[in-house]
């Protein structure tokens, strides 16, 4: 296959339609979408936290998206990493080890939360919260790295 | 809450837990008060009378008190003392008792409600102006303060100073879904619904599977991740991150 490369692009909010071989990376640095590397036209999702993917930019500028890009729920089933803004293919996975793979992604998932909520300050007033009222504002870890990233994307 | 003595069967607990009532007696009940404390009280038939649960809460005269019956919905439908109740069916477990020596007045869209009790739900007020549950809120209009949304559970005190104004509005909340705004218009959303706003030919399958995640939500449930069977309470400005795509 030839080699596809992507380019990456800040955008506010990810356009309701993506062009190909552009990789959309919001500005709050909480998610990023392209259209699939096989070209079937599929939109994919991103997420950019740490029980996700994670985004890192080389010196001359192309985009890596980590762990791998793995479309088992699409017709096209393909599997790639985007390394430096450049497609790496990668090998297929058994329906078992895709089934391991998303039993682990979930476990992971609830034990990032269950240890945030553990380490979480007092909660405020008893009142049920209501729309935007938002008082306090944590700087968490992860909160920090996204600026660290916006300011690279930026 | 109160425990109960061995051999009552505790109808808030059966029903919390999601089992049948017992058939027969003693069947223990709460009962609550103008200031909503409630206390559990023994009685011994499965279809009690409003004047029976106003004899087990000690309201005497009788005549000076209504008993309110209070709903899944949090809305409150009085028990006049000869209509009856089975405890056997559910939300049959708690009771309002309040005073009523007298009337109170509140408008509601703008159309003058007389309540004969001074406490009246979220809930309640909804089913009087007529509009879906989980599609409207009230929101009690506070002369010179701030204007609040009333829980269907939440009761407002209508013996306060003035007249009580209640507006039922519409809910309409954005969320941002894979960062796009996604206007709603209910406080509780189901995993499937918000797998439909990103996607919204999604169908169930055992080869696809979304994950969702969500931040910036509401205290009850401020961030986390939402598998198939589950809900979440959203607000304005929540985030939701819905894929198909797995990692390797
Ligand atoms: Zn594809």
């Amino acid at each position: 296959m030839k080699q596809i490369r992507f380019r990456h692009q800040p955008v506010d909010v990810i356009p309701e339609s993506l062009e190909a071989h552009v990789l959309y990376v919001t500005r709050d640095g909480d998610v990023a979408a392209h259209l699939c590397a096989c070209g079937c036209g599929k939109e994919v999702i991103t997420p950019l936290a740490p029980t996700d993917w994670t985004l890192s930019f080389e010196k001359r500028g192309g985009a890596t998206l980590d762990p791998s890009i793995g479309n088992w729920a699409f017709p096209c089933r393909s599997h790639y990493f985007i390394w430096g803004g450049a497609v790496v293919w990668a090998r297929g996975m058994s329906e078992k080890a895709i089934a391991a793979g998303r039993s682990r992604d979930r476990a992971r998932k609830q034990k990032y939360y269950e240890q945030r909520k553990s380490i979480d300050v007092p909660r405020r007033s008893s009142q049920p919260d209501q729309s935007s009222s938002d008082s306090v504002h944590r700087l968490s870890i992860w909160e920090r790295l996204l600026t660290w990233l916006r300011s690279l994307v930026t | 809450m109160n425990q109960f003595e061995e051999g009552v069967e505790d109808v808030y607990a059966a029903v919390s837990a999601g089992r049948a009532v017992r058939e027969h007696g003693p069947f223990g009940i709460q009962i609550g008060d103008q200031s909503m404390q409630f206390v559990g009280k023994v009685v011994h038939d499965p279809v009690v009378t409003g004047s029976q649960i106003l004899a087990v809460a000690g309201a005497r005269p009788a005549s000076d008190f209504l008993v309110f019956q209070v709903l899944r919905d949090g809305a409150l439908e009085v028990v006049r003392p000869e209509e009856t109740v089975d405890l056997r069916s559910a939300g049959a477990e708690k009771f309002l008792v309040f005073r009523s020596d007298r009337s109170f007045r509140f408008l509601l869209d703008e159309r003058a409600f007389d309540w004969g009790a001074a406490h009246i739900s979220g809930g309640t007020i909804k089913r009087l102006a007529g509009v879906l549950s989980e599609t409207t809120d009230v929101w009690l209009d506070a002369a010179g303060g701030e204007d609040r949304v009333i829980e269907d559970k939440e009761l407002v005190d209508l013996a306060m100073p003035g007249t009580e104004r209640f507006i039922t509005r519409q809910i309409k909340i954005t969320i941002k879904v894979n960062s796009r705004p996604r206007e709603v218009d209910r406080r509780v959303l189901t995993y499937w619904e918000i797998v439909k706003l990103a996607e919204p030919n999604a169908v169930p399958s055992d080869q696809i599977i979304y994950s969702i995640n969500y931040a910036a939500g509401p205290r009850q449930n401020a961030e986390g991740t939402l598998v198939e069977g589950q809900s979440v309470v959203v607000k304005e400005g929540m985030k939701f991150y819905v894929t198909p795509t797995d990692k390797s």
